[in-house]
C-alpha cells in the first residue's frame, strides 16, 4: 500500500469549527473530509482507506452516539470492521460496549500530541475513530 | 252715663226754673192781651235760648245731646303736604288710632303750609276754604299739629267747628300758654330745650369752645322762638357764631371753614336769608354737604341727612300719643278732663356714618343712644356666610391637598413598583440566562475552540519551511471573525445579564428581537433535542418598546415550551414561533409547541405569580411575559392548539411612526 495520509473524517455542524479542526488536522499532514452531518457521512460513508472520525456528539439531526449507533450495526457490512473508541466531554477515553480490535492500533493513527490538541480544541468533542 | 244723666236733668231743671221766672213776672197781671199771648212763648223760647246758648259755647253740649261723636278725624297739619314730619305723625297716628278701637275712623288732613304762608289773607283763604269743604262732613275730633295751625284753629273755630274737641300736638309751650285755651282744647306740648342740643354737642366735641347756629331766626321758629333767651344765659360759657337767616351760600362757605372745637347746631330752614324756599331736610343736606364739623339736630327727621345726631323728638312718638288722646275722647272722656302734657318724646339717635367721618368713638354719645345707618363691614354683614365658605374653602383645600399628597404617594408607589418590577424583570432574565448557560456555554465553545484550532495550524504553516503565509493569513481573518462571533454571543448574554433602571424605549422590528432571541435558544434547543423554527412576517414589524424585554418575553415563552415537551418523546419536540401583522394597528406573536397543551381550567392562571407545575420552576416567567406585554400596552394570552400543544400568543401597538 502507498503511504497515502491517513483520511479523517470530520462531523460537526459547525461550520467553523468544522473548517478550524480541519486546517489543523490539514497542517499535521493529514487527509481531511468534512461533513456537516451524521447524515451527510453515512451517505459517503468512507472506503477501505484507513482512517478516523472526528465526530461532535450534539449535532442536529443524528447526534455523535446516534451515528456511533448506526455505524455499529453497519459494522457487518463494511468491509473492515471498524475499531472505535469514544472521546467523551470531560476528555476521558472510554471503550465503548461493543468495542471492535484493539486501542492501541487506534492510537497508532493519531498521535497523543494530537489527541490532546483536539480534545483542546473541544473538549466537548467526541472522536470516533474507525480503522 | 250717669254724668250725662245728671247734666241732662240739670239742664232739665234750669230750664224749668226759667219758665217758672217767667210765669212770675207775666201772671200777676192776668189779662191776657194778644200782645201777652204772643208774648209769652216768645219769651219762654227766648229764655231758654239765652240759658242754653253759653252752655253750647263751652262745649258740653255736644254731650248733652247724647249723640255719639261722628267717627272722623280731622288733622290740620301747619305744615306743607311733603313734610316729612308730617308723614311720621300722621302714619303713626292712624295706625294707633285704628289699632285702638273697633270703629273704623276716617281721617282727614289739611296742611295750612303756615310757616311759609304766614299772612292773614291766606288765613281768609284757608276759613273759607275749609267751611265749604267740609260743610257737610261733621268732625268728631280735630287734631291739630303745630303752633301756628293750633293759633290758626283758635281765631277760627267758632266759625268753622264749634263745639269739636280738639287735640293739639307738637305744640310749644309759649303759644299754648298765650292761647288761653278753653278747657275742651287739650293735648301735648313738644318741648325743645337748647340745652340738650348743647350737651349733646359737648360730648360729640370734647372740649367744645364754640357753638354754629344754623336755621331760620328764632322768631320764624315757633317751637324754638325760647332759644334765644336760652343762648343768652349760655353765651359765657361759649361763642355763638350766629348764621342764622343767612342765604344758603353764605351758609355753606361759612360751615366749611369752622374753627377747631367747633359744633353746629342746626335747626328747620324753610326759607333762607336769599327767600328760597326749602323743605328743612334738604336744606341740611345742603349744609352738612360742606360741613366740616359734626352737626347736632334736635328732631328725628333731620336724622341721616347729613347730621351727626343729637336727643331728637320723634313725630312718630307724638302720633301715637295723640291718637291715645283722640281715642280717649271717643270713648266718651271729656277733653276738659285730660291735662295737657309736656310730652317727652326724646331718644338720643345717631348717625353711624358721621360718627366715623368725624372720628367720634360711640363711647362718647349719652347711654341709650340709637345708632343708625350703621354701614356693616363684610364680616359683621356676612359673618356666617364667611365662616361658611371660608369653611369650604379650608375644606376644599384640605381635600386638594389630600388629594395630591395621595398622588404623589401613589407615584412614589408606582415608581417604586415599577423599580420592582425592573428589579424581578431583570431577576427574571438572569434566571433565564442561567437556564441557558450550558447551552450558551456550548455555543460559545464553537468559535473559542474553532480560534485555538486555527492557531496551532496557523503555528504549523509559519513553522513550515518554507512557511506558507497565504494560508496562514486566511487562517488569521477566519480567527478574527470567529473572535467576533464568539463576542456576539457575550453581548447578547451581556444584553440579557445587565441590569437597567429604567426600560428602554426604542422603536425597531420585532423581527430583530426574534432572531436575537432564536440565537440565543437554537443552543438550547439543539442541546434538548427540540426543533426550533421561526416563520417571519414578510414586511418589516415596527414596534416601540424595550428590546431586551420583548426578547425576555419570547425567551420565556420559548424555554417554558420546551419546558412542557421534557415529558415527551425525544426528537419529537418542536416550538414555532411566528411574528405576524394582527391588523393595521397591531402585531401579533405565537409561540407554539407540540407539548401536552394546558389543562382548559389553568389557561388563564398559568399567568399568576408563583404558578408553576415544574418542580424547579420559579413560577415568574409567564407572569413576567404577561407584566412587560402589558407595560407596552400590548395582551397575552394562551390557547390549546387543535393538534397538540399549547400556542402563547401575544399583541403590541404598531409604531404609529412607521406604520403611517
Amino acid at each position: 500500500m502507498t503511504t497515502l495520509p491517513p483520511i479523517i473524517h470530520v462531523v460537526d455542524d459547525d461550520a467553523s469549527f468544522r473548517s478550524a479542526l480541519g486546517e489543523l488536522l490539514s497542517a499535521c499532514g493529514y487527509g481531511v473530509a468534512l461533513y456537516e452531518s451524521a447524515e451527510q457521512l453515512l451517505k459517503t460513508l468512507p472506503g477501505g482507506d484507513p482512517g478516523c472520525i472526528l465526530l461532535d456528539v450534539q449535532m442536529a439531526g443524528l447526534s455523535g452516539p446516534q451515528l456511533q449507533d448506526r455505524l455499529a450495526e453497519l459494522g457487518e457490512k463494511v468491509a473492515r470492521p471498524a475499531p472505535y473508541l469514544s472521546l467523551l466531554e470531560n476528555g476521558k477515553v472510554e471503550p465503548k460496549i461493543g468495542l471492535i480490535g484493539d486501542l492501541a492500533d487506534a492510537l497508532d493513527v493519531l498521535s497523543a500530541d494530537l489527541l490532546a490538541k483536539v480534545r483542546g480544541a473541544g473538549s466537548r468533542a467526541g472522536i470516533v475513530l474507525v480503522r | 252715663m250717669g254724668l250725662c244723666r245728671t247734666v241732662i236733668m240739670t239742664i232739665a231743671h234750669l230750664m224749668h226754673g226759667v219758665r217758672a221766672v217767667v210765669d212770675a213776672l207775666l201772671r200777676p197781671r192776668r189779662f191776657h192781651s194778644r200782645s201777652s199771648r204772643w208774648l209769652y212763648p216768645a219769651l219762654c223760647t227766648l229764655a231758654s235760648s239765652l240759658v242754653i246758648a253759653p252752655i253750647a259755647g263751652l262745649g258740653p253740649v255736644a254731650w248733652a245731646a247724647n249723640e255719639p261723636l261722628p267717627p272722623s278725624v280731622l288733622i290740620l297739619d301747619q305744615s306743607s303736604a311733603d313734610s316729612p314730619w308730617y308723614a311720621d305723625f300722621s302714619a303713626n297716628f292712624r295706625s294707633t288710632l285704628n289699632a285702638g278701637s273697633e270703629r273704623r275712623f276716617s281721617v282727614y288732613s289739611e296742611h295750612l303750609d303756615l310757616s311759609r304762608f304766614p299772612g292773614t289773607q291766606h288765613h281768609e283763604v284757608l276759613r273759607t276754604y275749609l267751611q265749604n269743604k267740609y260743610r257737610d262732613r261733621p268732625i268728631g275730633v280735630l287734631v291739630v299739629q303745630g303752633s301756628s295751625s293750633l293759633e290758626f284753629l283758635m281765631r277760627s273755630r267758632a266759625q268753622l267747628w264749634p263745639g269739636v274737641p280738639v287735640v293739639f300736638a307738637g305744640v310749644d309751650k309759649e303759644t299754648a300758654d298765650r292761647l288761653n285755651l278753653p278747657p275742651d282744647v287739650t293735648g301735648t306740648i313738644r318741648q325743645l330745650v337748647f340745652r340738650n342740643a348743647v350737651t349733646t354737642a359737648q360730648a360729640l366735641v370734647p372740649n367744645l369752645k364754640r357753638i354754629a347756629l344754623v336755621g331760620d331766626p328764632w322768631e320764624r321758629q315757633a317751637v324754638r322762638k325760647h332759644y334765644k333767651d336760652e343762648i343768652a344765659a349760655l353765651a359765657n360759657q361759649f361763642e355763638f357764631i350766629d348764621l342764622l337767616g343767612l342765604p344758603m351760600t353764605e351758609i355753606r362757605k361759612r360751615v366749611a371753614v369752622l374753627p377747631e372745637n367747633t359744633a353746629i347746631i342746626h335747626t328747620a330752614i324753610n326759607v333762607d336769608g336769599a327767600g328760597v324756599a326749602y323743605i328743612p331736610r334738604e336744606a341740611l343736606a345742603a349744609v352738612a354737604e360742606v360741613a366740616n364739623r359734626p352737626i347736632v339736630i334736635d328732631v328725628e327727621t333731620s336724622v341721616g341727612y347729613g347730621s351727626t345726631g343729637g336727643l331728637v323728638s320723634r313725630p312718630h312718638l307724638i302720633g301715637q300719643q295723640t291718637a291715645q288722646i283722640v281715642l280717649r275722647i271717643f270713648n266718651g272722656e271729656r277733653p276738659s278732663e285730660i291735662p295737657i302734657t309736656v310730652g317727652d318724646f326724646l331718644n338720643p339717635v345717631f348717625d353711624w356714618r358721621q360718627l366715623q367721618r368725624f372720628g367720634i368713638s360711640e363711647s362718647r354719645l349719652p347711654p341709650g343712644s340709637e345708632v343708625r345707618f350703621r354701614e356693616f363691614g363684610l364680616w359683621e354683614q356676612y359673618r356666617w356666610q364667611m365662616v361658611a365658605i371660608c369653611f369650604a374653602l379650608l375644606l376644599q383645600a384640605a381635600l386638594i391637598g389630600w388629594l395630591l399628597l395621595e398622588h404623589h404617594r401613589r407615584r412614589i408607589v408606582e415608581m417604586k413598583l415599577r423599580a420592582r418590577l425592573l428589579e424581578v424583570i431583570h431577576l427574571n432574565r438572569t434566571a433565564t440566562a442561567g437556564a441557558l448557560s450550558a447551552s450558551v456555554a456550548h455555543e460559545l465553545n464553537q468559535p473559542l475552540g474553532a480560534i485555538q484550532s486555527y492557531a496551532e495550524a496557523a503555528t504549523l504553516y509559519l513553522k513550515a519551511d518554507p512557511p506558507d503565509i497565504e494560508r496562514a493569513e486566511r487562517i488569521l481573518a477566519n480567527i478574527r471573525r470567529d473572535n467576533q462571533r464568539a463576542a456576539d454571543i457575550i453581548s447578547h448574554l451581556r444584553g440579557l445579564l445587565k441590569k437597567r433602571d429604567e426600560t428602554d424605549l426604542q422603536e425597531f422590528d420585532l423581527n430583530e428581537a426574534v432572531r436575537d432571541a432564536l440565537q440565543i435558544l437554537r443552543p438550547e434547543a439543539l442541546k434538548r433535542g427540540v426543533a426550533l423554527d421561526a416563520h417571519e412576517a414578510n414586511s418589516p414589524l415596527p414596534v416601540r418598546a424595550d428590546p431586551i424585554h420583548l426578547q425576555q418575553v419570547i425567551l420565556n415563552l420559548a424555554v417554558n415550551g420546551m419546558d412542557a415537551m421534557q415529558d415527551c418523546a425525544p426528537g419529537g419536540g418542536k416550538i414555532s414561533i411566528q411574528t405576524t401583522l394582527a391588523d393595521e394597528s397591531a402585531i401579533e406573536v405565537r409561540v407554539a409547541d407540540s407539548g401536552m397543551g394546558i389543562p382548559a381550567d389553568k389557561l388563564n392562571t398559568i399567568f399568576d405569580a408563583f404558578y408553576t407545575t415544574k418542580r424547579d420552576g420559579t413560577g415568574l416567567g409567564l407572569s413576567i411575559a404577561r407584566a412587560i406585554i402589558e407595560t407596552h400596552g400590548g395582551k397575552i394570552w394562551a390557547e390549546n392548539r387543535p393538534g397538540g400543544g399549547a400556542v402563547f400568543r401575544f399583541t403590541l401597538p404598531l409604531s404609529r411612526m412607521l406604520a403611517a
